[in-house]
C-alpha cells in the first residue's frame, strides 16, 4: 500500500506542470455497508499520454500468498515477482492480458514482466493452486487501492469532471457500471461514495480438511 | 358297490388327498421362498448398480480434479485452439480410460468433443457450463441418444478458464457387467427408449413398454415367452435401471420337488392300491366265508369251520364261529338222542347244561309206578308180535297222561311204566300231577279196554304205586351208555305201594307224604298200613278214588 501511494505521488509530479490537480478520495462499501479493501478506485477516461515508470512494480509472494493480492499499474510498467519464501513458486499468467510463466525458481527471476496491454492479468501458482492475485494493466495513471477502511486516495487529477469507477475482483461487471461523477477541483479533493455489490472474498488460504475420502 | 371297493375307495381317497395337501404346501413355501430370494437378488443388483455408479462417480471426480489441475492441461486449454484443445482431450481420455471428454472454455463454447473429432464449436451442455460457474456437476445426461455418467469441473487457472467433462457410457457392456455380479437381467431405459441391455431383441422391445409401471415394489411381469420379477431403480433420472430376476429359473427346485413328489406319490398309490386290494380281498374273503358258514348254521348244517388264518379278530371271530357251531351241533345230537330216548323235560333240562355230566342232585320227587296184572298169563296167551303192537296201544295211553300232567316217564320196565314227578324239574304240584295223572291213566285204560272190548279182546287191569320222598335224581350209567333216573328208598317205596295194590284190592295207592303233599280236592279212602321191605316203620296208605266233586281232571 505504502507502495502505491509512493507511486501515486512520482505520477503526480509528472503530471503537475501540464494542468492543475487536485485530489480524488473514495470510499468503497459493499451490499452491507462494511468498507471493502483491494478494490481498484479508477478514473474511466483520462486523456494524454503516460509513460511508464522504470522502477519494476513488485508482486511479492510472501507465506505463499500473492502480495498485494491487487496490483494497478500503468501500462508498460514492469513487474518483479520476488520471490520471499524458501520454497519454489512457479509464478504464471494465461490471461489474454499477458501471458507468461515464470517456471519453479526461488529469490527474484532475472527479469521482470512487462505487462504491454492493458487489462487484468490473473496469477497464479502452479504449485499451489489456492495462489491467486491480480494485476490490473490500466492506460492511465489516476487509480488508487482501497485500504482495509475501503478509502483510496488519487492524487494528481487534472482538475474537472471525471467519470469514477470501481473495479474489484468480487465483481464481474465492468467498472463502467459503477461509474460516478466527480468534480475534481483545482486544488483540494473530491470524495465519492461508492456502495456496490461484491461477491464472496477469495482470499489465499490453502485447503483444509483434505483427505479422508477413502 | 361292495365293501371291498368302499376300502379301497376310501383308501386311495386319503392318500390322493395327503398328496394334494403335500403338493400344495410344498407349492406355497417354495413359492414364497424363490419370491423371497428374488427380491433380495433384484434388491443387490440394484444397490449393484447404485455402487456401480458412485464409485464411478468417485472415479470420475478425483480423475478430473488432477486433469484440471494439470499444468500442461491447463496451458492447452488456454491456447483455445481446437485441434491442441482436441489432441489433450484424446490423450487424457485415454489415460482415464472415459468413454467421452468434452472441454469447453470460460465463454461456455466447446473446444473439444472427443466423440465427433471433427465437428465444428458449438454450445457445451449445460451441465458444463454449470461447473464453470463452480457448481457440483455430475450426474446421468443424454446426449445424442446415449446416456453418459458425467461429471465435469472447471480448469482453474487461477480462476476458471474452462471446465472439461468426462463421463462413462451407460450401455450393454455396463448391463454386462451387472449381470457378471449379479445374476440379474439389467436393462437401462432413457427416456422410454432401451440404452443398454442384457436382453435379446424381444425383450428389449417389450421391456420399453412395460418401464412405466415398473417403478415401486418388485413385480412379475412376462417378457418373451419367459416370466420375470422385475424392479426399476429410478434414483438416478433420466435413467431407469430395470432389474428382473428368471421367476422360471427360481422355481426350477420347485419344479424338481414337484415332479419328485408326483413320482413318489404315484408309486404310493400304486402301493396303496396294491396293499388295499390284498387286505380287501382277504377281510372279504373272510366275511364271505364267515357269510357262507352262517348261511350253512341257518339251514341247520353245523359240521361248518370256517377256517380263516391269522390271528385278528376276523380270525378270532371265524374260531368263535366254528366254536359256536361245534356247540350247537354237539346240542342238536343230545337233543335228537334225548327226545327219543328219554322224556322232552329231561332232553331239555340235560341240553340246558351244555353237556352230560354223570352224578345227580338229592331232591324230593313224587314217583309213579304202574303194572299190568297178570301180565305173564297175558304175555304167555299172546304172539310176541302182537303183544308189543297191544302193549304199544297201552303205553301211548300211558305216557300221553303223564305228559300232560308235567309227569317225566322215566323208564319202561316190561309191562311197567316209571313216571317222575319234580325231576328234572321241580314243580309246586308235583305230588298233585301225579294224582291227576293215575287218575287219567285209569280213564285212560278204562277207554283202552272199551276199544278192546269192542275188537273182542279181553279188558287189562292195572295197580298205580305213587309215592313222595328224597331221591338222588341224574344221570347214571357210562358216558357211552346211561339214563336218567332216580334212586332212593322212595322209589323203592313206591313199588311197594304198586306192588301191594292187588292184596289191598285198590287201583291207585298212595302214600300219606303224597297225600299231604298234594292238598285238598281229592277222595280218598284209607288203607292202614303196610310194611316196606328195607324200613323198619309202616307206611300209612290210602287209596286214591277220585277228584272231590267240582274238581276238574287237570
Amino acid at each position: 500500500m505504502q507502495a502505491m501511494r509512493l507511486v501515486a505521488a512520482a505520477l503526480l509530479c509528472l503530471n503537475a506542470s501540464v494542468a492543475a490537480a487536485g485530489t480524488l478520495t473514495a470510499t468503497v462499501l459493499d451490499q452491507k455497508g462494511k468498507p471493502v479493501e483491494g478494490a481498484v478506485v479508477l478514473v474511466l477516461e483520462a486523456k494524454g499520454k503516460f509513460k511508464a515508470p522504470k522502477k519494476p512494480a513488485v508482486m511479492d509472494q510472501v507465506g505463499k500468498k500473492f502480495v498485494p493480492h491487487v496490483l494497478p499499474v500503468l501500462v508498460g510498467t514492469k513487474v518483479d515477482f520476488p520471490n520471499q519464501d524458501d520454497i519454489h513458486h512457479h509464478v504464471y499468467s494465461f490471461s489474454k492480458t499477458k501471458r507468461f510463466d515464470l517456471p519453479l525458481y526461488k529469490g527474484k527471476p532475472a527479469e521482470p514482466v512487462v505487462m504491454d496491454s492493458t487489462g487484468v492479468v490473473k496469477l497464479g501458482c502452479n504449485i499451489h493452486d489456492w495462489m491467486h492475485g491480480h494485476i490490473v494493466v490500466l492506460p492511465h495513471p489516476y487509480f488508487a487501492v482501497t485500504g482495509a477502511d475501503g478509502k483510496a486516495s488519487i492524487e494528481g487529477v487534472p482538475a474537472g469532471k471525471h467519470r469514477v469507477g470501481v473495479w474489484s475482483n468480487r465483481r464481474k461487471e465492468d467498472p463502467a457500471e459503477s461509474a460516478q461523477e466527480a468534480a475534481v477541483p483545482k486544488k483540494g479533493a473530491a470524495e465519492l461514495r461508492f456502495s456496490l455489490k461484491f461477491g464472496p472474498v477469495h482470499g489465499q488460504e490453502p485447503p483444509k480438511g483434505v483427505g479422508g475420502r477413502y | 358297490v361292495s365293501f371291498r371297493h368302499k376300502l379301497l375307495a376310501s383308501f386311495l381317497g386319503l392318500l390322493c388327498a395327503v398328496l394334494a395337501v403335500s403338493l400344495w404346501a410344498v407349492q406355497r413355501l417354495e413359492t414364497r421362498r424363490a419370491e423371497r430370494e428374488l427380491e433380495t437378488g433384484l434388491e443387490m443388483t440394484r444397490a449393484g448398480f447404485e455402487d456401480l455408479l458412485a464409485a464411478h462417480d468417485r472415479e470420475l471426480a478425483s480423475a478430473l480434479k488432477l486433469l484440471s489441475g494439470d499444468f500442461a492441461f491447463k496451458q492447452a486449454v488456454a491456447t483455445r485452439d481446437p485441434a491442441t484443445v482436441l489432441s489433450a482431450a484424446l490423450n487424457h481420455r485415454a489415460r482415464m480410460g472415459a468413454d467421452l471428454l468434452l472441454v469447453a472454455g470460460d465463454d461456455g463454447a466447446l473446444l473439444a468433443d472427443t466423440r465427433r473429432p471433427k465437428a465444428g464449436r458449438g454450445k457445451a451442455p449445460a451441465f458444463v457450463k454449470a461447473a464453470l460457474e463452480g457448481k457440483a456437476a455430475s450426474g446421468i445426461f443424454v446426449l445424442d441418444g446415449a446416456a453418459y455418467q458425467l461429471a465435469a469441473v472447471s480448469v482453474n487457472a487461477p480462476d476458471p478458464i474452462g471446465a472439461v467433462a468426462a463421463g462413462f457410457l451407460i450401455d450393454d457392456k455396463v448391463a454386462a457387467s451387472l449381470k457378471r455380479l449379479t445374476r440379474a437381467e439389467v436393462s437401462f431405459l432413457v427416456d422410454g427408449v432401451v440404452a443398454g441391455s442384457t436382453l435379446g431383441t424381444d425383450g428389449r422391445a417389450s421391456l420399453a413398454g412395460h418401464a412405466p409401471s415398473l417403478s415401486g415394489a418388485p413385480r412379475r411381469l412376462t417378457l418373451g415367452g419367459a416370466r420375470w420379477l422385475a424392479a426399476a431403480s429410478t434414483t438416478r433420472a433420466p435413467v431407469t435401471a430395470v432389474v428382473l430376476r428368471s421367476w422360471d429359473e427360481a422355481l426350477g427346485p420347485l419344479r424338481a420337488m414337484q415332479s419328485r413328489l408326483l413320482a413318489v406319490g404315484a408309486l404310493g398309490l400304486a402301493a396303496a392300491f396294491l396293499v388295499g386290494l390284498f387286505i380287501a380281498k382277504g377281510l372279504t374273503a373272510s366275511l364271505e366265508t364267515l357269510a357262507r358258514a352262517a348261511a350253512a348254521v341257518g339251514e341247520g348244517r353245523y359240521d361248518v369251520d370256517p377256517r380263516i388264518p391269522g390271528t385278528d379278530e376276523i380270525a378270532r371271530l371265524g374260531r368263535a364261529f366254528a366254536e359256536m357251531a361245534k356247540g350247537l351241533l354237539e346240542r342238536e345230537k343230545i337233543r335228537s338222542i334225548l327226545h327219543k330216548s328219554v322224556s322232552k323235560e329231561i332232553a331239555e333240562s340235560l341240553v340246558s347244561q351244555g353237556k352230560i355230566e354223570l352224578g345227580g342232585e338229592e331232591k324230593e320227587v313224587t314217583v309213579l309206578f304202574s303194572d299190568i296184572r297178570s301180565f305173564t298169563s297175558i304175555s304167555e296167551s299172546l304172539a310176541p308180535k302182537e303183544l308189543v303192537a297191544q302193549l304199544n296201544d297201552y303205553f301211548t295211553g300211558m305216557a300221553r297222561a303223564i305228559d300232560a300232567h308235567h309227569g317225566v316217564i322215566d323208564k319202561y320196565i316190561g309191562d311197567a311204566v316209571m313216571a317222575l314227578f319234580g325231576a328234572p324239574l321241580s314243580r309246586p304240584d308235583d305230588a298233585a300231577n301225579a294224582l291227576r295223572a293215575a287218575l287219567a291213566m285209569g280213564e285212560a285204560l278204562d277207554r283202552l279196554n272199551g276199544e278192546r272190548a269192542a275188537k273182542g279182546l279181553p279188558a287189562w287191569h292195572f295197580g298205580v304205586g305213587i309215592n313222595t320222598g328224597p331221591v338222588v335224581a341224574g344221570t347214571l350209567g357210562s358216558e357211552q351208555r346211561w339214563s336218567y333216573t332216580v334212586i332212593g328208598d322212595a322209589v323203592n317205596a313206591a313199588s311197594r305201594l304198586e306192588s301191594a295194590t292187588k292184596e289191598l284190592g285198590a287201583r291207585i295207592v298212595v302214600s300219606a307224604r303224597t297225600k299231604q303233599l298234594a292238598g285238598a280236592g281229592f277222595r280218598w279212602k284209607p288203607l292202614g298200613r303196610i310194611n316196606v321191605k328195607g324200613k323198619s316203620e309202616s307206611l300209612e296208605v290210602f287209596e286214591l278214588l277220585g277228584l272231590e266233586r267240582g274238581q276238574t281232571p287237570s
